[in-house]
């Protein structure tokens, strides 16, 4: 960050560290999680099960079609493209966070995963909070974000109705974002 | 190997290239004290009473207080003291000191001309023994030295487990234990070979360890030790004299306080179509220093040989070195390497905190991860076994 600030809960998080904004009810989804060899998927969901329910995990890890085998394997190392998604969603979903950050969950996915991961996000994020980044908008025929923010060059060049902005760039391109009269200055 | 008595005498002079060379005379090679052991054994996988255990030997300082074995595998197996087993079988004298040389350095020559006990295990022909063996060697007597040869012989197409663990009485400073060990493993053996030691940090260890394959055997060696040690330093040579026969060498040490160690294998291929694999992995904490070495030559063809050391430094005045080697002759046999020395990943732990671990908490669960048993392949028994002895150890403080 050069400036600004970040806000959580009413709460000034900007140089909060990680555990801490954690703590608060936040969660990511890593685009790219690094393999973490040695730790396996399910040495994760057990700990996450002594703070969240295990009943709660068990679900999740049947909603998701997460198999034994994935479970018994080193964190990513090796996994596919749509078995990193699944065990990402599942990881943050069984944080049950309060605010979650969707990193291009769609992204290197294939049809029947991302259906599977997007109903179940679809799902359990209802009355809960999400930021979704997403290049390709694959997801959205899942979850429905009340607002868009079009980012370009480190600034927000439009924001508004989620369709409206969606048809507007499939038919003009990004270009017709940066002379958006709704462009966030500051 | 037939070495004369002046042969012998020479070598009480010559120090080991690898490793700190030790005064022999400033340790008490007489004496003893043999009390059984109290529940510190289970630390290195030791069952007190031998449950579970197809066989149990039990030397305490320079004493055998047990070799037992359960009655449904007396007619599958031997176990007892080196001197009795030399004393008994004439034709034994084929294989005392053919694997290991015993002027090959002062601790090799000590065992052959003053070394009181060791084991000798056999698995007679055609027999599968289910349960696992158990061995203890027990140093109790301060300063003492304790160099002890065993002789494992698995004869044609048995199968056994075997787990030794080594370790001192907790109050007892300063010691020395050298383990002479010699495996000969007949066509079709198949013998799983588990160390586990617990030393004290004023406590020097020289195993030397022989392993002679024939046709077909199978032999997996797992070395672990997570305690603090004055000084270790062993290298193992297996040869693989036939074909089809495979050995794994894999260790896992935790080096912290000022601990030397300086261990690793060498496994030699002179058949052909055999496979060969060491694995290391080492932790280093404090100002441990950790030498692994990992030398795979093969003359025979079609062999495939792989070595891989991992390193893990969690201080920067611990110091870890891998030495990897490969030495081939045959251009139709694959030998493949690697080697890596580093610290923590901090993505992976930024990882692991994203799910709601404190940082010492993930970094844990990474260090538990980098000393995972499951790498060993052990049998579930013994799994379980050793997970706990890693659990244990851990939890005492890294």
């Amino acid at each position: 960050m050069v400036s600004g600030s970040i806000r959580f809960k009413g709460k000034d998080i900007t140089s909060l560290p990680l555990e801490e904004r954690v703590r608060m009810g936040m969660a990511l989804m890593f685009q790219n999680p690094p393999a973490v060899r040695g730790v396996k998927l399910g040495d994760i969901l057990k700990i996450l099960s002594e703070r969240t329910g295990s009943t709660r995990i068990a679900r999740l890890t049947s909603q998701l079609q997460v198999s034994e085998e994935l479970l018994h394997r080193d964190l990513n190392y090796g996994f596919s493209g749509g078995e990193k998604k699944k065990a990402e969603a599942l990881q943050v979903l069984a944080m049950n966070p309060d605010f979650l950050i969707l990193d291009e969950p769609d992204s290197g996915v294939d049809v029947e995963n991302l259906e599977l991961m997007g109903k179940e996000l679809s799902r359990s994020l209802e009355g809960k909070s999400a930021l979704v980044i997403t290049h390709t908008s694959h997801i959205l025929k899942y979850l429905k974000p009340k607002q868009a923010h079009v980012m370009i060059e480190g600034r927000v060049a439009c924001h508004g109705d989620p369709e409206k902005i969606l048809e507007t760039i499939m038919a003009k391109g990004y270009e017709w974002c940066k002379k958006c009269p709704s462009a966030m200055t500051s | 190997m037939s070495v004369r008595d002046d042969e012998l005498r020479e070598a009480l002079r010559k120090p080991c290239p690898y490793g700190p060379d030790l005064d022999l005379s400033s340790y008490l090679t007489e004496g003893g004290s043999p009390e059984n052991p109290g529940p510190e054994v289970s630390a290195v996988g030791i069952a007190p009473g031998g449950e579970g255990r197809a066989g149990s030997f039990l030397q305490v300082d320079h004493s055998t207080l047990y070799a037992q074995i359960q009655k449904m595998y007396e007619d599958s197996l031997e176990i007892m003291s080196f001197e009795e087993a030399v004393k008994r079988y004439d034709w034994l004298e084929e294989y005392v000191w053919k694997a290991v040389n015993p002027a090959a350095d002062k601790y090799t020559a000590f065992t052959a001309l003053k070394g009181k006990g060791g084991y000798f295990i056999r698995v007679l022909e055609g027999r599968e023994v289910v349960l696992p063996l158990q061995a203890c060697l027990y140093l109790r007597t301060r300063n003492l030295l304790q160099a002890v040869h065993n002789i494992i012989l698995m004869e044609r197409d048995s199968s056994a487990q075997l787990l030794t663990g080594c370790l001192t009485h907790p109050q007892t400073e300063r010691g020395l234990h050298i383990g002479v060990s010699e495996f000969y493993l007949k066509r079709g053996s198949r013998l799983t070979f588990t160390m586990v030691h617990n030393w004290g940090p004023r406590v020097d260890v020289r195993p030397r360890t022989g392993v002679i394959m024939e046709e077909g055997s199978t032999f997996a060696s797992n070395y672990i030790c997570l305690t603090p040690v004055a000084s270790l330093q062993a290298y193992p040579k297996v040869l693989m004299k036939g074909k089809k026969a495979s050995a794994a060498l894999n260790s896992i040490i935790y080096g912290k306080g000022t601990s030397q160690f300086d261990l690793g294998g060498w496994i030699e291929m002179e058949g052909s179509q055999n496979r060969a694999e060491i694995l290391g992995r080492t932790v280093t904490a404090d100002e441990a220093k950790v030498i692994m070495r990992a030398r795979i030559s093969c003359s025979g063809k079609d062999n495939v040989g792989h070595v891989e050391c991992n390193g893990l430094m969690l201080s920067p005045q611990s110091e870890i070195s891998a030495v990897p080697e490969l030495i081939s002759k045959s251009s139709t046999s694959n030998l493949t390497h690697e080697a890596a020395v580093g610290k923590l990943n901090e993505e992976q732990v930024l990882y692991l905190m994203s799910r709601g671990l404190g940082r010492k908490e993930a970094e844990d669960l990474l260090i538990r991860g980098f000393l995972d048993v499951r790498i060993l392949k052990l049998p579930e028994f013994l799994q379980q076994q050793v997970e706990r002895i890693v659990s244990l150890a851990m939890g005492r403080g890294m």
